[in-house]
């Protein structure tokens, strides 16, 4: 509601004539006129009523026009109403009109033009409306301050003001003191305060743009690009310990003009961010990770989504094995063996894995099986031996989950491509020539895979897995332990390629496969040798062994013809576990071989269980 | 005022004089003088006495903040516009405090130098 605004004006002469004139002039509609017939008189209605102008007579008893004045510039109340002096004395004489600058004062000459005074009393009205606006604005901004003062104490930004000292004003928001972890921040010096928790060059910079932004010839918005305080990082260090807390702070500042438009202080605001930007340093490793994952998926859609959910199932199926391993061995004598128990395992799911070609996970089986022979190096095993290998199972277990969830989303893709039944053999064969190339790659050596004698057919489906683990292992064997490197082939005139063919039968009740390499054959004296060394094998006459004797022998523990273990092959832990699960299903490897010649593996399942 | 106001540009990259050349066409601008160090720009300020200057702060021969105290000592109501990249906001704050006009973070658009200049303008 816009109200109309009624002021005052106060007429003052010692004649009752003159202020009867007055009078007549200025009466209009929404103006009081107040009268008063002496100074004293005057100042006394002053204090009672609210004026806009005072029309002053100069030449009065007693206390006169000027002494009247005078006085109402002495008191707060009346300091800043305007005064109209009116006279009689000539305009020569105007220099006595002593310098009355401050406020607005102005004078008339009796005897008084109606319509100029009227036209002078209308502007002095007018300021003092647009005051009274003014006035009315301040008790809203006062109402408005307290506001904020309240709200002050809710905001989560630091909020504060600074002065030209750039020091504290005391009204600052209550988080202000956790923010900047210090109580009673009323007059700090914000410099002091930032030095030791940035660097003095930021330091330096920050009161070169403090002292900017009083200048008011720089444009605020210049002086924005510049702010050194933008997601600063500070280390609050306590008294006491040499490490501290870092926060990383967003100072903002803005001036605040007073209404002369001279800027009268800065406003600061301040956000603790140290959360947010730690958040997006998370996301951004979560992209990395975002990153490692399509890697993975493009490792993973290379692979037969069968194979590869077996070759998942049989990871589980090991990782829970180690598990219970390492849960269930709690008396020190137990350690070793178990150790070999878990190595045993773990060189299989690597033996799956780089089958398959899948690169992380033969690295991290392989970095797995490191950390095991360390330890049985080592000599006396330790229960806090047992710790890093848990949480590199952990580590594998992850890596599992991943590719789980990975091929839950793919696995929509692969449907649609879901390979034909005579794709599947070719996907078979060409992972087991996947293996053969790289390992002798590895090895520096160089393999033919045969296999135009088997037919996946022949493998019922639900023994294809262990057929596969079993053909790794005994593929990662002839190319290590059989075939000879090209130059010593060349010596014995063979062919520098060596030819690995793989065959396959399925007969009334069993079916199985061979797996012969044209290498060396199988080395008695060396297997022999380290067996006893090893002290794992009675002393036997070689010429009397049997082809399950040599199998024994290959998949003791700790045995193998190859000296320095590395990813490849070696200790013949993959063959022992094989053994073990062909057995189990009543199953058998036999060995056949001539030195310098060949070796000649072959497998025989029992079909009694299968089905097709 | 019914002279053309009169521009200087200082800035060791050829191209960006270019570009700033560019921008400068639509303005009822005098382009009087255009070196590429600070001894030039110097000797060139004393002789084309121009009203704006937008000066590099990293230049041979005479580093920015040198240049911009010999063309204030010349005249001091020379607005100068400061030109630097945005890693070295420590000089440019002491290039305002020495009393260059405004600064434009390298690299810039077309916009944010004409935001500038529109502001020195509008000044007088």
């Amino acid at each position: 509601m816009e109200d109309v605004l009624t002021q005052s004006i106060l007429l003052v002469d010692d004649r009752p004539e003159n202020l009867l004139v007055l009078e007549n002039i200025l009466e209009m509609p929404g103006l009081n006129l107040i009268k008063a017939n002496s100074g004293e008189e005057a100042l006394r209605l002053l204090l009672k009523n609210d004026v806009a102008l005072v029309l002053l007579d100069v030449q009065m008893p007693g206390m006169d026009g000027f002494e009247t004045a005078e006085i109402m510039r002495s008191a707060p109340g009346t300091r800043h109403i305007p005064i109209i002096f009116v006279t009689a004395i000539s305009k020569e004489q105007k220099h006595i009109f002593r310098g009355y600058e401050a406020g607005a004062v102005d004078y008339m000459f009796k005897p008084v033009d109606p319509d100029i005074l009227k036209s002078k009393v209308k502007v002095f009205l007018e300021l003092d409306r647009r005051k009274k606006v003014v006035e009315q604005k301040n008790l809203e901004l006062e109402e408005a301050k307290k506001n904020t003062d309240k709200i002050l104490k809710n905001v989560r930004n630091g909020l504060f003001l600074l002065d030209r000292e750039f020091r504290l004003k005391p009204q600052y928001s209550a988080v202000l003191e956790k923010i900047l972890m210090r109580k009673n921040l009323a007059n700090m010096s914000f410099i002091e305060f930032l030095e030791n928790k940035i660097e003095d060059k930021i330091v330096k910079s920050c009161k070169d743009y403090l002292n900017l932004l009083y200048r008011e010839s720089v444009h605020e918005g210049t002086l924005d690009k510049l702010n050194p305080l933008n997601d600063i990082k500070m280390i609050f260090k306590s008294d006491k310990s040499e490490s501290g807390i870092i926060k990383i702070l967003n100072f903002s500042f803005r001036r605040v003009y007073d209404n002369q438009n001279k800027i009268d202080e800065i406003i600061a605001t301040v956000a603790d961010n140290t959360e947010k930007i730690t958040l997006a340093k998370k996301l951004e490793e979560s992209e990395d990770h975002y990153k490692k994952q399509m890697e993975l998926a493009f490792n993973i859609l290379h692979v037969d989504p069968p194979l590869l959910i077996e070759f998942m199932d049989s990871v589980q199926t090991e990782l829970n094995t180690i598990k219970k391993l390492l849960k269930n061995s709690e008396k020190t004598e137990q350690y070793s063996d178990t150790l070999d128990k878990v190595f045993r395992s773990i060189h299989l799911v690597k033996g799956n894995a780089s089958l398959l070609d899948l690169k992380f996970f033969v690295n991290q089986t392989h970095e797995f099986e490191e950390n095991i022979i360390k330890i049985q190096e080592k000599g006396k095993i330790e229960g806090s031996d047992f710790l890093p290998l848990v949480l590199r199972l952990e580590g594998i277990q992850k890596t599992i989950s991943e590719i789980n969830s990975l091929f839950e989303r793919i696995k929509n893709i692969h449907d649609h491509f879901r390979p034909k039944r005579e794709y599947e053999n070719q996907l078979f064969v060409k992972s087991l020539e996947n293996l053969a190339k790289n390992t002798a790659k590895d090895l520096n050596k160089q393999v033919k895979f045969d296999y135009k004698e088997f037919d996946l057919g022949n493998i019922p489906y639900n023994n294809r897995l262990l057929v596969k683990e079993v053909l790794i292992q005994l593929i990662r064997n002839s190319i290590f332990h059989g075939i000879e490197k090209s130059e010593e082939r060349k010596k014995l005139k063979k062919s520098t390629t060596g030819v690995i063919a793989l065959s396959s039968f399925n007969q009334d009740k069993q079916f199985g496969f061979t797996l012969k390499d044209d290498g060396k054959g199988i080395q008695l004296e060396r297997l022999q040798e380290q067996a006893k060394s090893l002290k794992k094998w009675k002393d036997k006459d070689k010429s009397k062994w049997t082809s399950e004797d040599i199998i024994d022998l290959i998949c003791l523990q700790g045995v193998s013809t190859s000296d320095k273990a590395n990813h490849v092959a070696g200790r013949g832990v993959g063959m022992a576990s094989v053994r073990e699960k062909v057995e189990k299903i009543g199953g058998k490897i036999e060995v056949n071989y001539k030195e310098n010649m060949f070796s000649e593996f072959t497998v025989t399942i029992p079909k009694s269980d299968v089905r097709n | 005022m019914s002279d053309k106001i009169k521009i200087m540009v200082v800035d060791d990259s050829n191209m960006i004089i270019k570009m700033i050349q560019g921008f400068l066409q639509s303005y009822q601008i005098e382009i009087v003088g255009v070196a590429n160090d600070g001894q030039t720009a110097v000797e060139l300020f004393k002789k084309t006495d121009p009203d704006i200057v937008t000066l590099d702060i990293t230049m041979p021969k005479m580093d920015g903040l040198t240049v911009l105290q010999e063309m204030l000592k010349i005249k001091d109501t020379t607005k100068v516009i400061i030109i630097s990249a945005l890693t070295d906001n420590a000089t440019a704050l002491k290039a305002l405090q020495i009393g260059a006009k405004d600064f434009i973070p390298k690299p810039f658009k077309e916009d944010s130098f004409k935001e500038v200049l529109n502001r020195i303008l509008s000044e007088n």
